[in-house]
């Protein structure tokens, strides 16, 4: 099977997938409990006229396959409709907040990826030194540690008594943007890097162990070579899917790091809006956010199958 | 009206009216504010000043988005049509008002009012300021209030007349807090992008809308041709922090200038910032143990005397707000009695039955008299929003245990507690939390009791209660009211339908090189707030 083949097939189950979450998405929001009129109303201000004329212009009256067909449609082409809490496009509510998340995670896991794949195999390499001891300590003391403390304590040392970075906000332009986000960024891949460094340290540990390790040196290959195309490629690939699953989790909204440092993101829009059941906007990020999982782990498998020949072996069988 | 917590950030359910909590209300008996009296002179020019509010604003259309933080991002773009002043008198603003018989409003325009775009203000703009909350149609989230209205009319160029149904003495309050004068040509053009990023209105308020997102805050340029006069600061940014201890580190490094709403329970962090003060000032916010009259064992007055002996309520009132609040003796907030009875609330308050004092044993005898002797389970709600309701719900449990009565107390986020209040497949036994938005001493009880009451949680409508709330509501003076309202009090203290817990105050932080002429005040809500601040000299 050709990669074009292979991505094609992993589209076309993303595609499914997407719908049937969809449905799922939606679904399940219509079976929450409370009424979207009512709770925007208030009990005072939910006169039975109000009621109907907020249920009429969000057509919460309609047969539920109608709700759904309509809202599917709409959605296809990138209309999710109208948020119940502001009444500004879904979609423009979620992008006016997507660009922080976005940065944000990516910013969080260059970070993560910088530290801990390096102390990871550092830590592989030398077992029991004083280097792998210190990276297992940090790592058990940032995985202690509940992430607001984190997001105070940064705040605190670096913004109150330093004053090196701002606080909270997100700033304006790019280095502002980047300034402003480095102590939220730190704070999450503080929780990041005990994930990614002790997926690193095991898989390094597990594959300099094997047999075809040991023949490599007995066959006097070089050092880097073993490194680069045996140790490291094969290492990778659980790396990989732990850096894809941080990478996605970020992008869903790293929700208490976001509220610590007063970011507007998706996850705080969420929040926000799961508690006024705003549900235009909850259906959108849910759906949304699923398809940022899911584009993510068809970049992961896409890599996999780049690295590992044994998939493009199995594929070319196929 | 139900209130989320003021530093809540989900939920727009109760707020409505709710939250326009701090719209106004009450008197303005100043309870400690250091900043007006020690203050340094001010009238400084400020560059650029930041404010921080606890949620984003979703609209910048009070019709949209009411919650109390969105209106004081509101306040300093948007004129409303009358204003309020520091002790919450209706005074003019961009109209002033006349009343020729109680069910009349007419309202003058002022003469040198434009828009931001250089536009005059017209009686056309004024009327639909007003009559897009009106009517059976109006999707605005403060139409509840203007239901009393029947129509609005513009009678000459500069002359808007407003005919009610029924006398409303609160109206012009309700104009002061809700009727948020915006460009009907705008408006229309913008059709349902009105008050969103894209086109957040036209507006005649003392700085223009710069830039605006939900996510990023705002940016607020100077109105130079403010009919008022300029405000001092030159550019006004004001941004949304949630937690309120990040909020405590910006203002600590200097990053936010002032933040509106503290919780009370932080306050003690905040009161140690060296550079800023804080402010706390009463506002018309009251709490209660409500008990609903119609369902067992709530529906027998010894359980409900029982409940009401079993809370410590002065114990209370330091841990749950910081000493910040005192105890409530009726369901009127004491701002309101104050403000409506200035020479003899005191008096009026005393004269009223006393709420049961705490006492574990008076609520065993009680509850040995009623058809529950031997003690009931039941859930209590607590909002999580709400720091208060968690640990007092606590503690009622574990001084009900002791008289054989458990309590569930069931965490909730804020729209489901606001949603359970009038359900009724919902708990029985409530919290409830609530704030009023003129300084009218009838406003809440016809809210709550009788029949016709929009939030009556206790389900207490007694033909004679139903009469007196009736009368309350109706009444348009304080002497015609104080009769019927000392009734209905008394009544309310006697059978206890509603436990009246707290009093609370309003706390803001404003730093050390501001000056907030007069001392920040509970009705700054309803006023152009920005105009009050200058920088320290």
């Amino acid at each position: 099977m050709t990669l074009a083949a292979y991505a094609l097939r992993r589209v076309v189950a993303i595609v499914a997938t997407i719908a049937l979450l969809s449905l799922l998405v939606f679904g399940l929001l219509a079976l929450a409990p409370g009424d979207p009129a009512s709770i925007l109303l208030g009990p005072q201000n939910a006169t039975p006229e109000a009621v109907a004329a907020i249920r009429e212009r969000y057509g919460l009256d309609d047969p539920f396959l109608v709700q759904y067909g309509n809202w599917a449609l709409a959605a296809l082409q990138g209309d999710f409709g109208v948020s119940i809490r502001s009444s500004d496009a879904v979609m423009s509510v979620i992008t006016s907040r997507l660009w922080t998340t976005v940065w944000l995670a990516l910013y969080a896991f260059i970070i993560t990826v910088v530290v801990a794949i390096p102390l990871g195999i550092v830590a592989a390499v030398r077992r029991g030194s004083w280097i792998d001891r210190f990276a297992s300590s940090i790592t058990l003391i940032a995985l202690c540690t509940p992430a607001f403390a984190i997001g105070f304590l940064l705040i605190y040392v670096f913004s109150v008594q330093l004053d090196w970075f701002p606080g909270f906000g997100t700033g304006d332009g790019f280095l502002d943007t980047i300034w402003h986000l480095t102590l939220p960024a730190l704070a999450l891949a503080t929780l990041q890097i005990p994930i990614l460094l002790r997926q690193t340290r095991a898989a390094v540990m597990d594959v300099v162990d094997r047999d075809y390790i040991v023949f490599a040196r007995s066959r006097g290959l070089s050092s880097s070579r073993i490194w680069l195309r045996y140790v490291l490629r094969n290492g990778s690939l659980p790396v990989l899917t732990s850096a894809g699953l941080i990478l996605a989790f970020s992008l869903a909204g790293a929700v208490l790091i976001e509220n610590v440092f007063a970011l507007q993101g998706l996850g705080s829009l969420l929040v926000s809006s799961v508690g006024t059941l705003d549900l235009p906007v909850v259906q959108a990020l849910a759906l949304l956010t699923a398809i940022l999982v899911l584009i993510t782990n068809l970049v992961i498998d896409l890599l996999y199958y780049a690295l590992d020949p044994r998939l493009r072996r199995a594929g070319a069988a196929a | 009206m139900p209130r989320l917590a003021k530093w809540s950030t989900i939920g727009i359910g109760l707020l409505a009216a709710a939250l326009l909590a701090g719209c106004s209300g009450g008197s303005s008996d100043s309870a400690t504010s250091a900043s007006s009296s020690a203050a340094p002179a001010g009238g400084g020019e400020i560059e650029t000043m930041t404010w921080a509010i606890q949620s984003p604003v979703m609209s910048m259309d009070i019709a949209k988005d009411q919650v109390l933080p969105s209106q004081r991002a509101q306040g300093a773009a948007f004129d409303r049509v009358l204003t309020q002043d520091d002790e919450g008198n209706v005074i003019p603003s961009v109209t002033s008002y006349t009343a020729p018989d109680p069910q009349t409003i007419v309202l003058t325009v002022r003469d040198d009012v434009t828009f931001w775009d250089g536009t005059p203000l017209t009686a056309e703009d004024v009327a639909y300021s007003i009559s897009r909350h009106v009517g059976p149609d109006s999707t605005s989230l403060a139409a509840p209030y203007f239901g009393t209205v029947e129509s609005v009319e513009v009678t000459d160029p500069k002359t808007v007349t407003i005919k009610l149904v029924a006398p409303d003495p609160a109206m012009p309050t309700k104009l002061a807090v809700f009727a948020q004068v915006r460009q009907q040509a705008y408006d229309e053009a913008a059709g349902e992008a009105a008050g969103g990023p894209e086109k957040p209105g036209m507006g005649t308020g003392p700085y223009s809308i710069a830039s605006y997102s939900s996510a990023d805050g705002l940016v607020l340029t100077r109105n130079d041709a403010y009919w008022g006069g300029a405000p001092k600061a030159k550019e006004l940014k004001i941004v949304s922090i949630e937690d309120p201890e990040t909020a405590r580190l910006a203002m600590s490094s200097g990053e936010i200038d002032g933040f509106f709403d503290i919780p009370l329970i932080a306050t003690r962090q905040w009161d140690e910032l060296d550079n800023a003060t804080m402010a706390y000032v009463d506002g018309a916010y009251i709490d209660y143990l409500v008990m609903d009259t119609t369902r067992a064992p709530f529906d027998d007055i010894n359980v409900r005397t029982a409940m009401a002996h079993l809370l410590d309520r002065p114990a209370l009132a330091q841990p749950l707000f910081n000493g910040r609040a005192t105890v409530a003796t009726s369901i009127v907030p004491e701002v309101q009695m104050t403000a409506t009875y200035p020479s003899d609330a005191a008096a009026i308050i005393a004269a009223l039955p006393a709420v049961p004092e705490f006492s574990i044993e008076k609520a065993k005898e009680a509850l040995a008299k009623s058809a529950s002797p031997d003690g009931f389970t039941v859930d209590l709600p607590v909002d999580t929003t709400q720091p208060w309701m968690s640990p007092l719900g606590q503690n009622l449990a574990e001084t009900a245990k002791q008289i054989g009565i458990t309590i569930n107390v069931k965490p909730v986020s804020a729209a489901d507690w606001g949603a359970g209040l009038m359900d009724p497949a919902g708990s029985p036994l409530q919290l409830l939390a609530m704030s009023g938005p003129t300084t009218w001493a009838g406003e809440l009880p016809p809210v709550l009791v009788g029949e016709t009451a929009p939030v009556n949680v206790a389900k207490y409508a007694t033909p004679e209660v139903t009469e007196r709330a009736a009368a309350v509501a109706t009444a348009t003076t304080a002497e015609e009211l104080k009769q019927p309202l000392t009734g209905l009090l008394g009544n309310v203290n006697t059978n206890l339908p509603y436990v009246p817990l707290f009093n609370e105050q309003v706390a803001v932080a404003i730093g050390n090189d501001l000056v907030w002429d007069g001392g920040f005040s509970y009705f700054s809500v309803a006023q152009p707030w920005p105009m009050k601040i200058s920088g320290a000299q």
